[in-house]
C-alpha cells in the first residue's frame, strides 16, 4: 500500500497546487496554483522532485497528521514550527515518516504559507493540465476542495525510500519583503494624482479578509475621480483593484478573470512571494518601478533560483552536499533545475 | 515631481489618446464609435499586456479583439502563455524572461495596422432555449410590472434579440452577452441576491448573460436553461467562445425537463449553425 497521511486537525485553506492551470482564463477559470511558487518549489527540491510535482499549500494554521498504510518521505518549506512525534522538527527540510507517526505542523511563525511535499507527490486530480485545486469550479487537487480532518493525502508513488536529510540552510532560506514593487495601471489614470501619490505614500495594513482570491488591504480610500466602473477587463495576478468603497484589493491566483473595477497597480512578478506571504496585521507599502526594472528583477529571482539545488545540505552536516553521494544514491527521480522546461 | 512621472511608461509615447473617428475610415463598419487610432498598449506588471482598442462595447470593436486574438494565437510568439479577450481589449500573459511589452506591443500594432486579411472565418450562431419564469425567472413579473409590459411582452423581447458574447469571465464559462433591446435595459438590482442558480439567464444593465455556475447576482433573473455552456465532467468543459452569437427560444417546463435530462446525459441542447 502506499503510504498516506490521515488528517486528524487542519485549518483553512489547506489545498492541493501546482504551478496552475494555464490556457483557461478566456473561459472565466482563474489560473489558481500555488501562491508562492518559490516556496511550493523549494519543497519539491528538497526531495530532489520536480519542482512542479504537486504539494499541499497551508495557509498560517496548519494542522497535524497520521501516517498510515507505509512510510513517507515529505519535505516542508516555510516558516511553520514542525513537531515529529512532539519532538521539534527543522522547516525547510525533508524527512522520512514511518506508520504510526504523527507531523504536527503548527501555526506560521514569519509569513502565512506553508509547502508539504511528497516524494514522488501527492495523489491529486488533475483536470484541465493542471492538479491545482480550483475551489471555485471544485476541480482538481482533492476532489476540488480544502483539505478536512479525516481526509487521507496518499502518496502517488508507493515502497517509499527513505529521504535524503536535506535542509535549505538558514542563510539560503527565502524572506519576504513588507515593501512591494508594482507596475502603475493599467488604470492607473482613473486617479487623481494626489490619490495616487496617497497609494503610495502610505502604507496599507492586511486585513483579516484574506484568501486565495485576493488580500482586502485597509487604508486610505483611494476615490476614482473617473468612477470606480470600467468596461471589465482582464485581470493580471497582482492586480490592485479599487471597489467604490476605496480600499485596494489585491488579486492572487484564484482571482476572478475579469472584472469591471479599476485597477491602480499591479505588483511585479519578482514580488509575488511577498504578496503571498503576507498576513493579517502586517502594514506593506507599495512601490513604483518601472517595466524595466520590473524585468530585471524578474530575472535576478529567476537566477537565484537556479542556484537553489546547490545551496542544499544533509541536515547534520554544515557544508554543502557532495553531488556524486547524493547522485550516487539515486534520489534524484526528477528533474534538479532551476528552471521549467 | 510627481512621485509616479519618474515611471511614466515608456510605451505611452506611442499610445494616442482616444479620439473618434468616422467610420468611413475604417471599411464596413457600421456605427461611429470611439475607438483609439492606434491601441493603446498598457504594461500590467510585467507578465501582462493589456492591448486596448477603444472605450466603447460594439460588435466592430469586439470582432478587432477578436481577429486580433486569433492571428497572435496563430502567430505563437515567444514566451507568450495565454490571451483573454474581453469587450474592448485582449490581455496578452507572458513569461517575462522569454519575451516583454514592446516585442509584443509592436506585434499587436503590427497586426492592427495591416490591413484585413481576407479571412475566411465563420460565426458560429447558437440557440439556447429557455424557460421562462417561474422560480428560475423569479424577477420576470417584477421587471414587467415595472416595464409597464406583460411578462410575455418581455419574453419577446428577449428572444426576439441577436445577442453576441463579449466575453466571459468571473466564473467559469460565465457569458457576458450585448445586443439587449433597449426596452429592456434596467439598472441592476438594489440588493443583490446571494446565490441565482445554475444556468439562470438574466439581464442587467445593457447586457444579458449564460450564467453556468450558482454564484451572486445583482441581475434579473428571467428564467432558466437547461444547455450547459460549461461541462466540468467535459474533456472540453467550455462550448461557447467570444464572438459567437445566441439567441434565446422560449420552451416550455415540460420541454425543459426533457432538454435538462438529455443535457445531463451530456448533451449539448443549444442547436449551432455556422455561418
Amino acid at each position: 500500500m502506499n503510504g498516506a497521511l490521515s488528517v486528524l486537525a487542519v485549518g483553512p485553506l489547506a489545498t492541493l497546487q501546482d504551478a496552475g492551470r494555464v490556457g483557461y482564463q478566456r473561459f472565466g477559470l482563474s489560473p489558481c496554483g500555488a501562491l508562492d511558487q518559490e516556496s511550493f518549489a523549494i519543497a519539491n527540491l528538497l526531495l530532489g522532485q520536480q519542482e512542479s510535482t504537486p504539494a499541499v499549500e497551508f495557509t498560517l494554521v496548519v494542522g497535524r497528521f497520521h501516517v498510515v498504510e507505509g512510510s513517507l518521505s515529505l519535505a516542508f518549506a516555510g516558516n511553520f514550527a514542525l513537531e515529529i512525534d512532539g519532538r521539534p522538527a527543522p522547516s525547510w527540510s525533508a524527512f522520512t515518516l514511518e506508520p504510526g507517526q504523527e507531523l504536527k505542523i503548527g501555526a506560521a511563525k514569519s509569513g502565512s504559507r506553508g509547502y508539504l511535499a511528497c516524494s514522488g507527490g501527492f495523489v491529486a486530480e488533475r483536470w484541465l493540465g493542471s492538479a491545482s485545486t480550483d475551489l471555485k469550479a471544485g476541480r482538481g487537487g482533492y476532489q476540488g476542495r480544502c483539505l478536512q480532518v479525516g481526509d487521507r493525502l496518499s502518496a502517488a508513488m508507493a515502497g517509499q525510500q527513505p529521504a535524503t536529510p536535506l535542509t535549505l540552510p538558514e542563510q539560503h532560506r527565502l524572506t519576504w519583503s513588507k515593501t512591494v514593487r508594482v507596475v502603475v495601471g493599467p488604470q492607473d489614470d482613473y486617479f487623481a494624482e494626489d490619490v495616487r501619490k496617497l497609494f503610495i505614500r502610505d502604507s496599507y495594513r492586511v486585513s483579516e479578509k484574506m484568501d486565495r482570491m485576493g488580500i482586502r488591504l485597509s487604508g486610505a480610500t483611494l476615490p476614482a475621480h473617473k468612477g470606480h466602473n470600467i468596461i471589465s477587463d482582464a485581470i493580471a495576478p497582482g492586480s490592485i483593484q479599487v471597489p467604490p468603497q476605496g480600499e485596494p484589493i489585491v488579486l492572487l491566483a484564484d482571482r476572478q478573470t475579469t472584472g469591471g473595477y479599476p485597477k491602480i497597480a499591479t505588483v511585479i512578478s519578482a514580488d509575488m512571494p511577498s504578496l503571498a506571504q503576507l498576513r493579517p496585521g502586517d502594514e506593506v507599502t507599495f512601490v513604483p518601478v518601472t517595466v524595466d526594472q520590473a524585468r530585471l528583477a524578474a530575472t535576478e529571482r529567476r537566477q537565484r533560483k537556479s542556484f537553489w539545488p546547490s545551496q542544499l545540505v544533509l541536515s547534520n552536516r554544515t557544508g554543502p552536499i557532495d553531488t556524486s553521494r547524493l547522485l550516487g544514491s539515486n534520489l534524484i527521480s526528477g528533474v534538479v533545475s532551476g528552471y521549467e522546461p | 515631481m510627481h512621485p509616479l512621472a519618474d515611471v511614466s511608461l515608456a510605451l505611452v509615447s506611442y499610445c494616442t489618446p482616444c479620439f473618434m473617428v468616422s467610420s468611413s475610415h475604417l471599411g464596413n463598419r457600421a456605427s461611429f464609435v470611439t475607438i483609439y487610432a492606434t491601441p493603446r498598449c498598457i504594461p500590467v506588471g510585467d507578465m501582462g499586456l493589456l492591448i486596448e482598442l477603444a472605450d466603447e462595447i460594439s460588435v466592430s470593436v469586439s470582432d478587432d479583439v477578436c481577429r486580433l486574438d486569433r492571428q497572435i494565437e496563430s502567430l505563437q510568439p515567444k514566451g507568450l502563455l495565454e490571451t483573454v479577450p474581453t469587450y474592448r481589449s485582449l490581455m496578452l500573459y507572458f513569461d517575462p524572461l522569454l519575451t516583454d511589452t514592446e516585442t509584443l506591443a509592436t506585434l499587436a500594432r503590427d497586426l492592427l495596422l495591416a490591413p484585413p486579411a481576407d479571412e475566411k472565418t465563420r460565426t458560429r450562431s447558437w440557440t439556447v432555449p429557455v424557460c421562462y419564469g417561474g422560480e428560475a425567472g423569479q424577477d420576470l413579473e417584477d421587471l414587467a410590472r415595472a416595464k409597464g409590459m406583460s411578462p410575455s411582452e418581455i419574453i419577446a423581447l428577449h428572444t426576439g434579440g441577436s445577442y453576441r458574447v463579449y466575453m466571459i469571465g468571473g466564473f467559469p464559462g460565465f457569458t457576458y452577452l450585448g445586443g439587449l433591446d433597449s426596452k429592456l435595459h434596467t439598472s441592476r438590482k438594489a440588493v443583490p441576491i446571494p446565490r441565482m442558480p445554475e444556468r439562470s439567464i438574466s439581464i442587467g444593465g445593457v447586457q444579458a448573460a449564460i450564467a453556468t455556475v450558482p454564484a451572486p447576482t445583482g441581475w434579473h433573473l428571467l428564467g432558466r436553461t437547461p444547455f450547459r455552456a460549461y461541462d466540468p465532467s467535459k474533456a472540453e468543459p467550455f462550448v461557447l467562445r467570444v464572438g459567437d452569437l445566441i439567441r434565446f427560444d422560449a420552451i416550455s417546463p415540460e420541454r425543459w425537463q426533457r432538454l435538462e435530462a438529455k443535457a445531463e446525459a451530456g448533451e449539448i441542447v443549444a442547436a449551432m449553425e455556422m455561418s
